[in-house]
């Protein structure tokens, strides 16, 4: 047998090198992922129980069907999207996989995003599994639109919410203590566990301004056509206006997080 | 087929132009940090020094030793070099870039074995390969790599299950799998069975042979004198001693060494330039020349049978050992 050496082109400007790239780790992280039974199960029992335990709650009017929805977009960013990925990414450093791969070719948010993606595949499936629920329990669904947003702009907020925690998680065990603080926070204050119209004024707008409160605001908006105060907004121009309100603290969520998250960020653990 | 065929790389123009050139080079950490209850933030508030102004040069095609006692700044300079962290001081520069800041202009060029493998949980060698060379921008087709470094057999095995040996042999591969043009091997040997080192010494010298610039570190000191070209001793942050093995052993006495002959007065053994000690039974010589001061030492001893006699050269051994010796200066 023979080598033939070949000339190869050693650029690395253009995205072709970078997407290829993280198509390759995209891969081996779905690869272990699908691998691991104790994640996929924790990933995709949480957000079905998390749903059926809350399904008993009444979110400002909305149907069952709607509240299915939005418990299954709510649950699946906070288990799946954000736990998991917190979890994963302290694990990874532990096993000195993220040192190796920083060492390497990818450039650290590749590193940091890449297990991300089948969880973002998980957070979709889940979705559309609620809305189609939804739907079937006979719930309107007057802006679709707005639930695409939901789930993207989420989607968006709490990956980098994950990278932000993980960079402040020491270890794994500790991983369940570091993400409480933002579990149990949406919990209280996206308005399904706790009523907000009963909170006064000023920590109403507090709530909105937290990381999962747009997410089910945009949810209720696409199900039933209602703005974050809770009056009917009118179709068209004034439901993108709502819902850019909406979009906006979650843009600013992901921006600080990733800022702080990329900042922060140790490669290994220290002892 | 032989490792000869893969490894080495359609030979590059050896160039006169260093491949990793380290000026003034610091690495500090913060040692202890003090929390502010009211704003949340913590402020450094001591540091510790594990690089303390280093300069290195290594040209392509060279193998440069680096080495140095526990906690001597070795894995940090090999940290900075790597662009894995970011210096406090001075500047590194990899093929004339910024390995930290310039990542991209520097890593698809590089070639790196960490301490630790890294590897994920759950992926057989196959897969960890695969999922290698898809992160690399021009990658070599694995599985002749994989058979040069005696994995052939092992393909299906998953990672965990490899052997440390094994598992380093792999870490290698992946290492050179991109034709790196400079390699950085962190004790790449250590836990190696001597079998495989002597597979692993003959990859690194192939590689160098092609032109690939090397930095390697390692705890064995018949590693370094057997591989490198040039090599520097770290201690305490600093770089003690640096040049060819010649070089540093050149200042350094041999050493004579012989049982205490009880019928012979060592007051009347003349020895010019060499230093003679006693201790109990046995009698040391340091000398510049032992040559001739293995000629003036049989002359005086005559018929008389030496007891235990040995002479050796200066070593790198005796080298290490007077740095490591030396006082931490601070």
């Amino acid at each position: 047998m023979t080598t033939t050496t070949t000339t190869t082109n050693r650029v690395t400007t253009g995205r072709g090198p970078a997407l290829r790239r993280f198509g390759a780790l995209v891969r081996t992280e779905t690869t272990i992922l699908l691998r691991n039974r104790t994640a996929v199960f924790t990933a995709v029992a949480l957000p079905l129980f998390m749903t059926f335990a809350f399904s008993g709650m009444d979110i400002g009017g909305a149907g069952l069907g709607a509240l299915l929805a939005t418990m299954l977009v709510v649950s699946s960013l906070m288990f799946v999207v954000y736990y998991t990925l917190v979890t994963s990414l302290v694990g990874r450093r532990e096993q000195l996989v993220l040192k190796r791969l920083l060492a390497g070719e990818p450039d650290p948010i590749e590193i940091l995003i890449a297990p991300a993606v089948p969880l973002w595949a998980l957070l979709v499936i889940q979705s559309a599994l609620g809305v189609g629920a939804a739907l079937l329990l006979g719930a309107p669904l007057p802006n679709p639109w707005a639930l695409a947003l939901a789930v993207v702009a989420g989607a968006a907020a709490w990956t980098a919410l994950a990278v932000a925690s993980a960079a402040l998680t020491r270890t794994v065990e500790a991983a369940q203590l570091t993400t409480l603080p933002l579990i149990l926070l949406s919990l209280l204050f996206s308005g399904f566990s706790v009523p907000l119209g009963a909170l006064p004024g000023p920590v109403q707008t507090l709530a909105h301004l937290l990381p999962m409160t747009p997410v089910v605001d945009l949810v209720r908006l696409a199900f039933t056509g209602v703005g974050a105060d809770g009056r009917a907004v009118a179709g068209g121009a004034d439901a993108l206006l709502a819902a850019g309100a909406m979009v906006l603290p979650l843009l600013g969520w992901t921006a600080l997080a990733m800022w702080g998250g990329l900042r922060w960020f140790r490669w290994e653990q220290r002892s | 087929m032989t490792a000869t065929d893969i490894i080495a790389p359609g030979g590059r123009p050896a160039v006169d132009e260093a491949a990793i050139e380290v000026r003034g080079l610091r690495r500090s950490y913060v040692a202890q940090r003090r929390f502010n209850p009211l704003t949340g933030f913590s402020r450094a508030t001591a540091h510790f020094e594990a690089v303390r102004g280093i300069d290195l040069r290594i040209a392509r095609g060279e193998l440069f030793a680096l080495l140095g006692t526990n906690g001597a700044g070795k894995t940090s300079t090999v940290e900075l070099v790597e662009g894995l962290s970011r210096p406090s001081g001075g500047t590194v520069r990899v093929l004339g870039h910024d390995p930290f800041t310039e990542r991209r202009l520097v890593r698809h060029r590089t070639g790196v074995v960490l301490q630790s493998s890294g590897f994920p949980p759950g992926l057989t060698v196959r897969e960890q390969a695969r999922y290698w060379a898809g992160t690399l921008t021009a990658p070599r087709p694995s599985d002749p790599l994989l058979e040069a470094v005696g994995l052939a057999g092992r393909l299906d095995v998953q990672t965990a299950q490899l052997s440390g040996g094994e598992r380093r042999r792999l870490d290698i591969a992946l290492a050179i799998m991109g034709e790196p043009e400079v390699l950085i091997l962190d004790e790449p040997t250590t836990g190696l069975d001597p079998e495989s080192r002597r597979m692993v010494w003959a990859l690194i010298r192939e590689l160098v042979d092609s032109g690939v610039a090397v930095l390697l570190t390692t705890h064995y000191l018949e590693e370094a004198e057997s591989l490198a070209d040039r090599l520097a001793i770290m201690h305490a942050g600093r770089i003690a001693r640096t040049g060819t093995m010649a070089e540093l052993v050149a200042d350094q006495p041999a050493q004579i060494s012989f049982g205490r002959p009880a019928d012979l007065n060592l007051a009347s053994l003349a020895l010019p330039g060499a230093r003679l000690s006693v201790d109990d039974d046995a009698v040391r010589i340091e000398t510049t020349t032992m040559q001739r001061s293995l000629a003036a030492l049989l002359a005086w001893a005559g018929d008389v049978q030496l007891t235990d006699l040995q002479a050796r050269s200066a070593s790198l051994e005796q080298v290490f050992l007077a740095i490591a010796n030396t006082e931490e200066p601070s």
